[in-house]
């Protein structure tokens, strides 16, 4: 493993732990450094500090690997002192609960036991698409950037889940992170979330020690993480300490209320539903983005404008890819490649003519593998403002 | 308001009150008017995170109090009653509900609001008979 490289002097938002951090950053604030910059990110959209929250500009979006400086972060808790010193010393992971052996795992063991295995995994906060929710829905704003494909090095979660010998009375694995919580409690746990059994046996659920080719950054969990692809990312659990097999839905921190959980019914925008009738998020809908060219472009010349970006679904592959530049009046098919990998992003590109200077939209529609298409509109408002998978649109204006 | 009080994922930590700046040795921040809401708003709660969080919601003010209790679950330190009030006063007037829902071209607020979103460039709202039924 390489260490994680030495801290810049420069204070960073998320760079120091917990107690620390609150000085650092006022000492930023009076500075008049304030809202400046996530420790080892460059050019997000920053919308918390504490925790550290930040999106992808969607032009960022448009290498095939999200870089690890671009990819976007959604904390809830402080930044383990683990995560920025690049040390191992004390860290293992612990799988116990419905097991037939509890088992602890050191990083070089889990290397050595397992085949080790490398990804292009899609992971999308639920959340992405929040500010388009009307009435708003409470929590990070987030616009279209709370997603990133990263390739993801690391061993099957069902290899070692299998090792440890799952019982039959096992239905759901939860994890807990060394992240502290804000409030500086040590026995307050920010997140603990988990997946159903189905989908930690998944052959794409990894335990990751690696993105892009890097030990994992602070942010994203160094040493190890989960990285569930297809479901909400909260559920790929970052710091990674302990996997507790349960044999009852997992109701740690932000599994439960209105965490991570939707209506089980359609219901009416700015509907106050009740607590019983939430069911938690499973996989993700069909969604796509256009990442060349950006939105506001101005387009001479008279030849045909190229357009690309990506789709992805997250339970299957995405079919077919469209877009429309009269509204939906027209559609105009895709080139659409196949995923390099289950769950990994998919490249399309499209060109569109424009006969008559003027101002247009143009409209990206991604159709999955079961037919199911992106709304035009925000689809199923809910509380809490997930599931945003409608059309991304651009303008342009042909001259 | 059930769901405002039990929801967890705003994170307003007014980190400033977990102790003042001097009892920190820390230089002062900007000196707060104590009648001046949106000043206690950056101090107490734009410390953690942009304003989008507050902008994106407008609530009476009960529901605007649990989402203060929201953000002590998330370990905000309790406000001083004083300025929670102060802060509550503000949040209510400047934050409070709207009189009638989102209407295209009708609420130039609402257009402001999303005039720096991405795909506030695409001029055309969908479905705009929806809202104006309603």
């Amino acid at each position: 493993m390489k260490p994680v490289s030495g801290l810049s002097r420069r204070r960073f938002i998320g760079a120091v732990p917990v107690a620390a951090g609150v000085s650092a950053l006022a000492l930023e604030r009076a500075a008049g450094q304030g809202g400046g910059a996530v420790f080892g990110k460059s050019g997000l959209r920053i919308l918390s500090e504490r925790p550290v929250n930040a999106e992808t500009l969607v032009a960022d979006l448009d290498p095939r690997y999200t870089s690890n400086d671009k990819h976007f972060v959604r904390n809830n808790g402080g930044l383990p002192e683990r995560a920025l010193s690049g040390s191992l010393e004390g860290w293992s992971l612990r799988i116990d609960g419905e097991v037939g052996n509890t088992l602890e795992f050191s990083l070089d063991d889990l290397q050595a036991r397992f085949e080790t295995v490398s990804r292009a995994l899609v992971l999308e906060c639920a959340g992405n698409g929040r500010a388009a929710f009307q009435p708003g829905a409470s929590g990070n704003q987030w616009w279209l950037g709370a997603v990133g494909c990263a390739r993801y090095t690391g061993v099957r979660l069902r290899d070692v889940l299998g090792a440890a010998g799952v019982r039959d009375t096992a239905v759901y694995v939860a994890y807990y992170g060394e992240d502290p919580h804000l409030s500086g409690n040590p026995d307050d746990v920010p997140i603990s979330r988990g997946v159903p059994l189905s989908k930690a046996m998944d052959e794409s659920t990894l335990l990751a020690w690696e993105m892009n080719g890097e030990p994992l950054p602070p942010h994203h969990g160094f040493p190890l993480r989960i990285v569930a692809p297809g479901f909400p990312a909260s559920v790929s659990g970052k710091w990674l300490r302990r996997l507790w097999v349960r044999d009852q839905v997992h109701d740690g921190p932000k599994m439960m209320g209105y965490s991570y959980r939707v209506p089980r019914y359609p219901v009416a925008p700015g509907t106050d539903v009740p607590e019983e009738d939430m069911e938690i998020i499973g996989p993700m809908p069909v969604k796509s983005i256009i990442t060349r060219p950006e939105t506001g472009v101005r387009h001479a010349g008279g030849g045909p404008l190229a357009i690309r970006g990506w789709a992805w679904a997250g339970d299957g592959p995405v079919n077919a890819m469209h877009l429309s530049a009269d509204f939906g009046t027209t559609w105009l098919p895709c080139q659409l490649e196949e995923p390099e990998n289950p769950f990994a992003w998919q490249r399309f590109e499209g060109s569109v003519a424009f006969d008559i200077p003027g101002h247009y939209e143009l409209w990206a529609r991604a159709t999955d593998h079961q037919g199911r298409q992106q709304p035009m509109v925000v689809p199923g408002w809910n509380p809490r403002g997930y599931l945003n998978n409608a059309m991304h649109r651009i303008a342009v204006t042909a001259l | 308001m059930k769901r405002l009080l039990l929801a967890g994922a705003i994170a307003l930590l007014p980190v400033a009150a977990f102790a003042n700046p001097e009892e920190r040795g820390l230089p002062a921040l900007a000196a707060v008017q104590e009648s001046d809401g949106q000043a206690l708003i950056d101090e107490n709660c734009l410390y953690c995170h942009d304003d989008s969080y507050i902008r994106a919601l407008h609530l009476p003010r009960e529901e605007w109090e649990g989402v203060l209790d929201m953000m002590i679950g998330m370990g905000m330190p309790p406000l001083d009653p004083e300025v929670q009030e102060q802060i509550l006063d503000y949040l209510e007037e400047e934050h409070g509900p709207r009189e009638s829902s989102p209407s295209p071209g009708a609420g130039a607020s609402a257009d402001a609001e999303t005039e720096d979103l991405p795909w506030a460039f695409p001029r055309y709202r969908p479905n705009p008979l929806f809202w104006r039924e309603r």
